[in-house]
């Protein structure tokens, strides 16, 4: 290694989970450190999963939503408020309709 | 390593047969052995394939007439016949037939047996869903919704609820024959996918596929987790051990992605197929990891499923945004093309689970004839 790696990052995803990728150490609250071998993880957002913390997709039966756009996360950072739109949810289950051919 | 004793001539079966000189090689697969025809296709494609290619005496600018499938273009997609025909087209670019001259694989004379038969599948499934163009606006947002409103539209018959519910033993087992033809040989034919994708869409793609292939243990592969599943149940794990038992709608599905896979011209659809499984993959296998729990299923062996809900409850959003949002970003053009591929996979399913459910409502086997295994 030469010093120059790519940054951890953590993508939040569309009504769905966080995935963690590159060089992370998972960890419990009273700092034990848990062994895996994953190179990426999804942890949960909706609440939902029976597999805690990791996703199971359960936040589709959940129905959550939010749209995590880049706009709302950044809001949020700054103005510790949700936008008016991140305010009101169930606006985003765009797709379930049953429109096919 | 120990030398081999001169005073022992005869090496012990084992010997031949798993181990050479250290490396295990009881996981290769070999050819398949070439099935049974089902009909005038396959009984002609299976005797041309046991000749020598370059003998066969004739070469012209038309398909033979003996490979030409006449069958109404409707019922391609379900037509045991066509499905076998192709299904062994696509097989000598993965495993191999037994018996069969490896110089068939890209013999004209067969490809141009295989190009009329892909061209009446596709036609078929055009059909059936609509055509690739003008299915979604070429932007990577309407993609990203389109394949989540394909993944929510849930009007097929629940498999993964039966299977949870209600399927007695020798009913999953079936479920695993039928699967075994895809399972063992999982994420082979999107990973034709690789080598045409570039950046940031190339290591999405690669993200996934690594773990389908264990990240490079080979007891993690996804296919060797199935093949772990089959043996628990008692069954053969050998590559096409079943293919004879497997009915036409359980070929379809595997020859619909080795279509997109093998024409680079479908590499929208084959990513928009890898999507949709991936989409649609956590739940339902969390269902069937409490279906195998339910009847007695051993622990280990539900590591296969248990496994799918947690990788592609991941894949499932790297596919989506990341590799068909990344994919319409980058090649607008091929828009149409991601979401026919996902609904030609929701198509297979669909048909896949009616087929099953339906079998099993009327007290009969899904596969083609009983009993052989």
């Amino acid at each position: 290694m030469n010093g120059h790696v790519d940054p951890t990052s953590i993508t939040v995803y569309p009504d769905g989970p966080l995935l963690v990728r590159g060089s992370f150490e998972l960890r419990s609250a009273d700092g034990r450190v848990i062994d895996t071998d994953r190179n990426v993880i999804a942890l949960c957002r909706c609440g939902r999963s029976r597999l805690k913390p990791l996703c199971d997709g359960s936040h589709k039966s959940a129905r959550f939503v939010d749209s995590a756009s880049a706009d709302e996360v950044s809001h949020v950072l700054q103005f510790a408020q949700p936008t008016a739109r991140g305010m009101s949810d169930g606006d985003e289950t765009e797709g379930l309709s049953h429109g096919e051919a | 390593m120990t030398l081999q004793m001169d005073s022992n001539p005869t090496p012990p079966l084992a010997a031949q047969s798993d181990v050479h000189g250290g490396y295990d090689v009881s996981l290769h697969d070999r050819p398949v052995p070439l099935p049974a025809a089902r009909g005038p296709v396959s009984a002609a494609l299976i005797a041309l394939l046991l000749h020598n290619p370059w003998e066969i005496g004739r070469w012209e600018a038309e398909a033979r007439p003996e490979l030409r499938w006449q069958g109404p273009v409707e019922s391609a997609i379900l037509d045991d016949d066509l499905q076998l025909a192709l299904w062994l087209s696509y097989e000598l670019h993965y495993r191999g037939l037994a018996e069969v001259s490896e110089d068939w694989e890209w013999h004209p004379e067969l490809l141009r047996a295989r190009q009329e038969w892909e061209h009446l599948l596709c036609t078929s499934l055009a059909g059936a869903i609509g055509a690739p163009h003008s299915m979604v606006e070429p932007d990577p947002a309407s993609v990203i919704a389109r394949l989540n409103s394909i993944a929510a539209t849930d009007d097929g018959p629940s498999l993964s609820g039966v299977l949870m519910r209600e399927a007695d033993s020798e009913q999953f087992r079936e479920f695993l024959i039928h699967r075994s033809i895809y399972h063992l040989k999982e994420a082979d034919p999107h990973s034709w996918a690789i080598p045409r994708m570039s950046g940031s869409v190339k290591s999405a793609l690669v993200t996934i596929q690594s773990d389908e292939y264990g990240s490079g243990r080979t007891a993690a592969m996804h296919a060797e987790l199935f093949r772990t599943l089959m043996r628990s149940w008692g069954l053969e794990t050998g590559y096409g051990h079943y293919l004879d038992l497997v009915p036409a709608v359980t070929l379809l599905s595997s020859n619909i992605i080795s279509m997109f896979g093998l024409n680079r011209r479908w590499r929208g659809a084959l990513v928009g197929h890898l999507a949709l499984f991936e989409m649609t993959s956590s739940i339902p296998n969390g269902r069937y990891g409490r279906g195998h729990r339910r009847l007695g299923g051993d622990e280990a062996a539900a590591r296969f499923f248990d496994e799918h809900v947690v990788a592609d409850a991941m894949h499932e959003q790297i596919a989506a945004h990341d590799l068909a949002g990344g994919l319409a970003a980058a090649e607008p053009d091929l828009a149409g093309d991601i979401v026919f591929g996902a609904r030609c996979a929701q198509l297979a399913d669909q048909q896949f689970a009616r087929h099953l459910i339906n079998s099993w409502s009327d007290h009969q086997s899904s596969l083609r004839s009983a009993g052989r295994w």
